[in-house]
């Protein structure tokens, strides 16, 4: 089983779970897994510009290397569109490398032998 | 570095302090990248997770961990590159 996705909820409104989340996806593509994470609800925030910058947890690497290092390394970004729209983000807001998708994008990744955690 | 057993080889090496979790395993994983197989890295972590992490990373990737060596201030380890 070599596909791992992330669900994330959450962003600045529980910078501890979010920044967990990430170190998880870092663990995955470093591990050579094809690693996608899915922002959704709050989690959206993360691919909004500027907002991971915002979120730098003791103890833990910066959100902002997490997200570059991710990327750098392959990992996929997938954000659903409704959650980002209902908060008033535009595709102008979007981080490079994470990409607006529909819920059917985590079904189809799911349902392609892959297992995955939920934060 | 200061290699603790002067007859290992290493075609590189990497000095990790104390860093670990994902931070570990994706600097090691950027360090291998363009090695050949068969090439070895030489990978100092202090911090005490660096052996089971590194054991299972090398199951995950295919590469192998080809030596242990333990020095007064941290872990050394030798990575060899596979396929």
């Amino acid at each position: 089983m070599n596909n791992f996705c992330i669900n994330l909820a959450r962003s600045i409104d529980d910078p501890d779970r979010a920044t967990v989340a990430m170190v998880v996806a870092n663990a995955s593509v470093a591990s050579g897994k094809n690693t996608m994470v899915f922002l959704t609800s709050e989690g959206v925030r993360l691919a909004v510009k500027g907002v991971a910058d915002t979120i730098k947890e003791e103890g833990l690497q910066p959100m902002t290397d997490l997200v570059k290092n991710y990327l750098a390394a392959g990992g996929i970004i997938f954000v659903c569109t409704p959650c980002y729209k209902k908060r008033g983000y535009t595709e102008v807001d979007l981080i490079d490398g994470a990409t607006l998708v529909g819920a059917v994008k985590l079904v189809e990744f799911m349902t392609n032998d892959a297992t995955g955690v939920s934060y | 570095m200061t290699i603790f057993d002067a007859s290992i080889h290493a075609d590189s090496i990497l000095d990790l302090g104390e860093k670990n979790c994902s931070q570990l395993v994706i600097e090691v994983m950027l360090a291998m990248k363009h090695m050949d197989q068969g090439q070895t890295l030489l990978v100092k972590a202090y911090d005490s997770s660096a052996p089971i992490d590194l054991v299972a990373w090398c199951s995950m990737t295919g590469n192998t961990l080809a030596k242990r060596l333990p020095d007064s201030s941290g872990n050394q380890f030798l990575l060899r590159k596979g396929q």
